[in-house]
């Protein structure tokens, strides 16, 4: 055997795995100068036994899922099937073109009439190029882009994924995710630590390994080993019982040894999270993102429905506190019932608080369907606002959710002018939560999007860490409590300087929940402290964060 | 217009309380009409 072929990504999501490899492809474009098809009849009828192929495989699927997912199918089986767009390949066949660009060119002219009529028949764009990519794969004798239906339990090696295809990913057959691009705030690295996935990101050479090929991952380190031989599998495994001991001896609200509390909460996006979550050891929701109730979709939710949904949110925590944020949406996560127009730097422009204030009454409903869910459910429900600035945005934010009768309101600290100027914001409010993966994005001037500015990114870059340190200098001149509901807050090494620095409460993917509890049982709040200074102290990301594991206790490398 | 094109019908563009003519000629033509028209006089996005 040859030597241990062993790759370093970044570790999105904690666990480990070892299975087969399936690749996931992305489409094929027809060949740029494909050659016309020299018997347009021939080729017409080629295409159709193509469609029909295409449209068995989806007829194929749609008999082993969900109603809903059932219908949607067999309705995009139906457009393969359809004589109208057999027609218009044929057209194009006869103007001289080759087969796969006659195929692609047929279906963009239906694209094109429903991008145009935007709504439900835009979003039915999707599908339709789903028939697509099929069709011109296989006509180039190709397999089938996009996630493939899995038989057996697989790691996933794609070189991104989209939020939705992960969405739709088996918790039971998917035993890993490992991406070549990616950041580790991608809405997918997200989404896998909320699944409890482990997943790696930024794997080199990932999409060159071969289906069936055997991977083992760890998602906690980052490291990918192709062809494993057992010694490695077996460490490997050691590693996640070590790691699996280490966090069974604490539950129960957290704190440092020395007794010092630190609310650990959960983030969730849907009532299904909130219910998956309820169901943990979180004393929790310390971040809910609303906005997957608003996005996709052409009216805003009515008040009847928002109220449903947030009933089923707070009751699945309780009596326990559920930290809501109103709508974030803007700029790159548009709403088509509240379009703003076109605008050159979207992540600078009208999202957030932003949007609110230009649409107040988005803001008025959801603040309603609110009161009315905590009223209903007697929970301890507290709101706060995204994208704050300044002091008079707090002001006007708390006002309006004051107006709506509810009694807790916070802000999000994302902005570098309100973690600076946070004894301002916070005299107008109740509690601050610090969002660092877009504070992180603002200070360091570097999109979260774009995977190859990750190291920019990285939550131990120490300027992002004097702006947490000034935040909670102005929690503390304010004497109002400070969260943290970022990515970082799921470290558990970063955990113990975020507390150092003085944050009050960490929510993060309630999968993290326990690796963060551990790690607070070991150490006490002097040593946190001077974990914050030598972190500060630090001029690089990389030495912060081994300043940091040198004052750290031995068994925290099995956390990490 | 050709109603067995899933494509063509959506690509009509056609919306709620637009009118729209349906023909139809073979066995079991006039119950299908009348199914259609039926569908057609609700207004399904309500019903969800």
């Amino acid at each position: 055997m040859s030597a241990l072929d062993a790759r370093h990504g970044i570790g999105v999501s904690p666990g480990t795995a070892v299975g087969p490899v399936v690749q996931v492809r992305p489409p094929v474009r027809p060949p740029a100068l494909e050659p016309a098809s020299t018997d347009p009849a021939a080729s017409g009828q080629l295409v159709r036994q193509i469609l029909e192929s295409v449209a068995a495989t989806l007829d194929d699927r749609a008999a082993r899922v969900d109603a809903a997912a059932q219908q949607i199918l067999a309705a995009t089986a139906m457009m393969a099937r359809d004589p109208g767009l057999s027609a218009a390949v044929d057209k194009h066949l006869a103007s001289g073109r080759g087969p796969a660009t006659a195929v692609d060119a047929a279906t963009e002219e239906y694209c094109a009439i429903f991008i145009a009529a935007g709504g439900y028949l835009a979003e039915r764009v999707t599908d339709l190029r789903d028939v697509r990519d099929r069709a011109v794969a296989r006509l180039l004798g190709l397999e089938d882009p996009g996630v493939p239906e899995l038989t057996e339990p697989a790691v996933i090696v794609a070189h991104d994924l989209a939020p939705a295809e992960t969405a739709g990913l088996r918790r039971d057959l998917v035993l890993a995710i490992v991406t070549e691009s990616g950041g580790p705030t991608s809405h997918t690295a997200i989404l896998a630590a909320q699944m409890g996935i482990p997943a790696v990101v930024q794997l080199p050479h990932a999409v060159a390994i071969g289906d069936g090929t055997v991977l083992a991952v760890d998602g906690s380190t980052g490291e990918v080993f192709v062809d494993p031989d057992p010694a490695t599998r077996a460490e490997l495994v050691q590693r996640s019982e070590r790691r699996a001991k280490a966090l069974g001896t604490t539950s129960g609200p957290a704190a440092t040894s020395d007794g010092h509390p630190v609310a650990l909460l959960a983030n969730i996006g849907t009532a299904q999270d909130a219910e998956r979550a309820g169901a943990l050891d979180v004393e929790g929701v310390g971040l809910f993102r609303t906005e997957f109730l608003f996005l996709d979709r052409e009216t805003a939710p009515s008040l009847e429905e928002q109220v449903a949904v947030y009933t089923r949110v707070f009751e699945a925590f309780g009596t326990r506190r559920g930290v809501v944020r109103t709508l974030d949406a803007g700029a790159d996560k548009p709403l088509a019932f509240a379009d703003l127009g076109h605008e050159e730097n979207p992540a600078l422009g009208m999202r957030g608080l932003r949007l609110s204030a230009e649409r107040p009454d988005l803001l008025d409903t959801q603040l309603t369907a609110l009161a009315t869910a905590a009223r209903a459910t007697g929970s301890d429900v507290r709101v706060m606002a995204p994208m704050v600035a300044t002091a008079e945005e707090a002001a006007w934010f708390a006002r309006r959710v004051h107006e709506n009768g509810l009694p807790t309101v916070g802000v999000m600290i994302e902005v570098p002018a309100a973690a600076l100027r946070a004894r301002h914001v916070l005299a107008e409010v109740d509690f601050a939560s610090i969002g660092t993966n877009d504070l992180a994005q603002y200070t360091l001037a570097a999109d979260r999007t774009q995977g190859e500015l990750a190291t920019l990114l990285d939550p131990w870059q120490p300027a992002l860490l004097d702006l947490v340190a000034a935040a909670c200098g102005g929690g503390r001149d304010a004497g109002k409590p400070i969260g943290v509901c970022g990515e970082a807050a799921a470290d558990p090494l970063l955990a113990l300087v975020l507390t150092g620095l003085g944050v009050n409460s960490l929510s993060m993917a309630a999968t993290r929940v326990p690796a963060v509890r551990a790690a607070l049982s070991l150490h006490d709040l002097p040593t946190c402290a001077a974990m914050a200074e030598a972190a500060r102290a630090a001029r690089s990301p990389q030495d912060a964060r081994d300043a940091v594991l040198g004052l750290a206790h031995r068994l925290m490398t099995d956390l990490v | 217009m050709d109603a067995r094109s899933i494509l063509g019908v959506m690509a009509m563009g056609a919306r709620h309380g637009e009118e729209v003519l349906l023909t139809a000629d073979g066995d079991g033509s006039d119950a299908a009409l009348d199914g259609l028209v039926a569908l057609l006089s609700r207004d399904l996005d309500a019903e969800e």
